[in-house]
């Protein structure tokens, strides 16, 4: 058969593949699965943001594992009264936080968007373009993202609660060398042409929805230097952007490498995250106009019941890391109650 | 981007489709060749070296070709002895520029490929005598795929040679021969004479080839996402811990990554072909149901096809009829009788093959050893051929009896995996290690082989992957009997009523999306022979 004849038999093919992915959707849905923990890993930052109640948030915070480990948005409730959330997971590329911006702006306005400038410098080309085009496949067949929840049948149940995107972790492996690691000097590390590109196309999607982007780096010796720090400076000011570097500002958030990272300088624990978070919130509070809402019954019934729990949880995992602990959090939740995502 | 990632298959493929439709038929070709170029560039930036080979053979063609011509025109002004002496000038000539032609091809492939690998040796040897050499080299390139259009080049110049094939005039033909997108990276080694025309011929798609190359492309993905990926944890596991395995973990081990390279390669050849296929283009085959091989010359005549009829027809038969290796069988014959001739002769023409078979994978020792080996376990099976047909004739059993072939099938097996235990190994050490633990230490281990397979920590596999992992194994254990008994159940999927054919694309679209590996919590494996 000639190709211009067959065009119809394609298309009715594409046609009945579509309706399989959406069925797939239906299936494989975040909404009926993430509250039962079945959904782990990066997969539950998505599945969070799809259960999410619209319109909870003031600040958003995203980026890679530096992100993803740096900031409690619990932290942020309890001591500031201020609504946010972290949707910051491992190895994230540029074209994937993009696209889970876009997705949390269908249902959220947030204030702030904290962006954490580690995955600036993750590139590759061919990289990129595959994650863009996984990660738009996924955005529009949420089957495809969420498929391998068919193994529940033979799961155990994801111990590990995430607290508006944050995963508590107490484990402490202390930073020995010194925490002078930000040595002066005029070296740049320039962003390349696709960070450049992303910085400045995440920072037109955060204006067309009303929000500020803000660009953060969590201290890390492991990650950060200073010819970095002036590379994504000079982006920051490039694109008229606030870049907060808490790798400068040690001592104003008050760490301590002794106790504040759970592996010798890479990420921050529980203890470096919620430090982090009261920091870059309190850098901007006197711009934004954030809103405490503690006393207002519509947030506070939904965010204090996740808070005792969170609180709860920091009891039960002193000195523990996440997935050492979890069938210890397992038998606690267990004897709680039902299995559930806090807040859900 | 290879062949099994969503930039190719959703982007690249298509693209490539709608723009050599959309381009008259003149053009097509180079539409492949353009997009060819860019395929090799999103890979590697070291197209320089495809395109210098493509005008090598191009020259060293023409030129053969050329003296040749000047040659027959002077040939009926000359007298017998004239002839003579112009044709053995002639094949001189032409056999100089065959041999130069392919000593540049393989230089640039030892550049690339074995350099560091060499000097390395001989640092090595020297320092054993007390002589600190320390050679060095600095940075090499490393195009993908040289292995494989090196062959297909070299292979090229040779049947110009041969007078097989004419010199091509055109380089754009040559260079689309040699760059051709869908096998640059994995093979298969394809002859200038079987696939050259049809990349030229610039024909329109058909939705029937579309159709026949798409589930071409859908079984591959299977083999890919359902078995072999997974099974690289396994098999990742063993080698990455080799130093305290258990016995019974190396054997799983080794089988797993049998299976896993049988699936990832087979796998990726099915994507290649069924690309090739789309656009109407027809690549020889690379695997034809290895794993129910009689013997181990049978496997390898089932297993890499190309690279075996390369090897066959380009060294095997060169060793062979060379003049000293006839002479040597004359002399062993007489000497030593038939079946020391026999023997003899096999010996020296299927070293080389097999050492080379095994240094075309690598620059390693591991890869040396495996193809030693076969030559060893080759040479044993000519030895031992006589003897047994012998006792088959005495226990009245033929290759067919069922339990026979079974047996041999089964032995067949036993070799294939021992050698991918020592194929798979970075070093020798590592091979040797692991080899030793089968037979020394505890062979279970004592907390249970199902507790180790399903640690998260150790192989990241769940319980529901190697269910995953069993089905896609029947699937294809099954269309592989199928294809042996010659059912031809994929012609018939393609020939039947469109119900059942949509049927069974969407079944596999279907077991691809809900229980391929990947997504969250899986690592794209990068194809194990681009790395070749």
């Amino acid at each position: 058969m000639q190709f211009k004849n067959g065009l119809f038999r394609i298309a009715g093919f594409l046609a009945g593949l579509i309706i399989i992915l959406l069925l797939m959707g239906v299936i494989f849905s975040a909404k009926r699965y993430y509250p039962t923990g079945y959904i782990q890993d990066r997969n539950s930052r998505h599945a969070m943001l799809t259960c999410e109640k619209p319109e909870q948030v003031d600040i958003i915070n995203v980026g890679d594992s530096e992100s993803g480990t740096g900031f409690s948005p619990m932290a942020v409730w309890e001591q500031r009264g201020y609504t946010s959330m972290n949707i910051g997971c491992d190895g994230i590329t540029m074209p994937e936080a993009y696209i889970v911006l876009r997705k949390m702006f269908r249902t959220q306005s947030p204030k702030v968007v904290l962006l954490e400038t580690n995955l600036f410098y993750r590139n590759g080309t061919a990289k990129l373009v595959k994650s863009l085009v996984a990660e738009e496949f996924y955005d529009l067949f949420e089957g495809l993202r969420f498929h391998n929840l068919w193994k529940f049948c033979w799961r155990e149940r994801d111990s590990r609660l995430l607290f508006k995107g944050y995963i508590i972790n107490e484990f402490v492996a202390p930073y020995t060398d010194s925490p002078d690691y930000m040595k002066p000097t005029d070296q740049v590390d320039h962003l390349d042409f696709f960070s450049e590109k992303w910085m400045a196309e995440i920072n037109k999607l955060c204006k067309k929805n009303g929000a500020e982007l803000v660009l953060w780096s969590c201290a890390s010796p492991e990650n950060y230097w200073m010819a970095k720090h002036n590379g994504l400076q000079e982006g920051a000011d490039k694109n008229g952007l606030t870049y907060l570097d808490c790798n400068l500002n040690q001592e104003a958030i008050g760490l301590d490498w002794s106790h504040d990272t759970s592996d010798a300088g890479n990420h921050m624990n529980c203890f470096g995250a919620e430090k982090t978070a009261l920091w870059l919130v309190d850098s901007l509070d006197d711009r934004i106009d954030f809103t405490d809402r503690r006393q207002d019954p519509a947030f506070a019934d939904e965010w204090n019941p996740i808070l005792d729990r969170y609180k709860e949880t920091k009891v039960v995992m002193d000195g523990y890391y996440t997935d050492i602990i979890s069938d210890e959090i397992a038998d606690y939740i267990q004897n709680g109650g039902d299995f559930h995502q806090p807040g859900y | 981007m290879a062949y099994h990632e969503n930039l190719y298959l959703l982007v690249f493929l298509p693209l490539i489709l709608i723009v050599y439709q959309v381009f008259p038929k003149k053009l097509r070709p180079y539409v492949l060749l353009v997009f060819s170029c860019l395929f090799f560039l999103a890979n590697s930036k070291w197209i320089i070296v495809p395109i210098l080979l493509t005008v090598l053979i191009w020259l060293a063609g023409m030129r053969i070709e050329k003296i040749r011509l000047d040659a027959e025109q002077k040939l009926p002004e000359l007298d017998k002895a004239g002839k003579k002496e112009l044709k053995a000038e002639t094949e001189k000539r032409t056999h100089r520029i065959m041999i130069i032609g392919n000593l540049i091809i393989l230089g640039i492939l030892f550049y690339a490929q074995y350099l560091h690998f060499t000097v390395d040796n001989v640092n090595r040897v020297f320092s054993v005598f007390g002589i600190d050499l320390a050679l060095k080299v600095g940075k090499t390139f490393f195009p993908i795929g040289i292995s494989f259009y090196s062959l297909e080049a070299i292979g090229y110049l040779i049947d110009v040679y041969w007078n097989k094939v004419q010199a091509d005039h055109n380089p754009f033909r040559l260079g689309l021969f040699i760059l051709f997108f869908p096998q640059v990276m994995e093979g298969p080694i394809a002859s200038y004479k079987d696939t050259a025309a049809q990349l030229w011929s610039g024909e329109g798609l058909k939705v029937d080839n579309i159709s026949a190359g798409l589930f071409r492309i859908l079984l591959g993905l299977f083999k890919k996402m359902m078995v072999a990926d997974r099974l690289a944890r396994v098999v990742g596991c063993v080698y990455n811990n080799y130093t305290d395995m258990y016995g019974f973990m190396v054997i799983l081990g080794a089988v797993s990554y049998t299976i896993q390279l049988y699936m990832e390669f087979s796998g990726s050849i099915d994507i290649v072909i069924g690309s090739a296929e789309m656009l109407g283009i027809k690549l020889p085959e690379n695997f034809r149901q290895p794993f129910m091989a009689q013997n181990a010359a049978d496997f390898w005549r089932r297993w890499h096809i190309s690279l075996g009829t390369w090897f066959r027809t380009y060294l095997f038969y060169a060793v062979s009829m060379s003049k000293s290796v006839k002479a040597i069988n004359k002399k062993l014959r007489k000497s030593r009788g038939k079946y020391a001739a026999m023997v003899g002769t096999s010996a020296m023409a299927l070293l080389p093959v097999w050492l080379a078979t095994g240094l075309w994978h690598g620059p390693s020792w591991t890869y040396i050893f495996y193809g030693f080996y076969y030559f060893c376990i080759l040479l044993a099976e000519t030895a031992i051929q006589p003897y047994m047909e012998k006792l088959e004739d005495r226990l009245q059993i033929t290759a067919k009896t069922p339990w026979y072939a079974a047996l041999n099938i089964v032995r067949t097996w036993i070799v294939i995996f021992t050698g991918e235990l020592f194929f798979r190994a970075k070093t020798m050490r590592q091979a040797l290690v692991l080899f030793k633990h089968i037979f020394t230490g505890s062979f279970f281990p004592e907390r249970g082989v199902w507790t180790i397979l399903t640690d998260q920590k150790a192989i990241l596999l769940e319980k529901a992957d190697y269910l995953a992992i069993l089905g896609g194994i029947i699937v294809i254990v099954i269309i592989d009997i199928c294809r042996e008994k010659d059912l031809k159940l994929r012609e018939k999927i393609l020939q039947g009523p469109i119900a059942l054919r949509w049927s069974v694309y969407y079944l596999l679209i279907i077991a691809l999306l809900v229980f391929g590996a990947y997504g969250s919590g899986f690592q794209a494996v990068e194809l194990i022979y681009a790395g070749f």
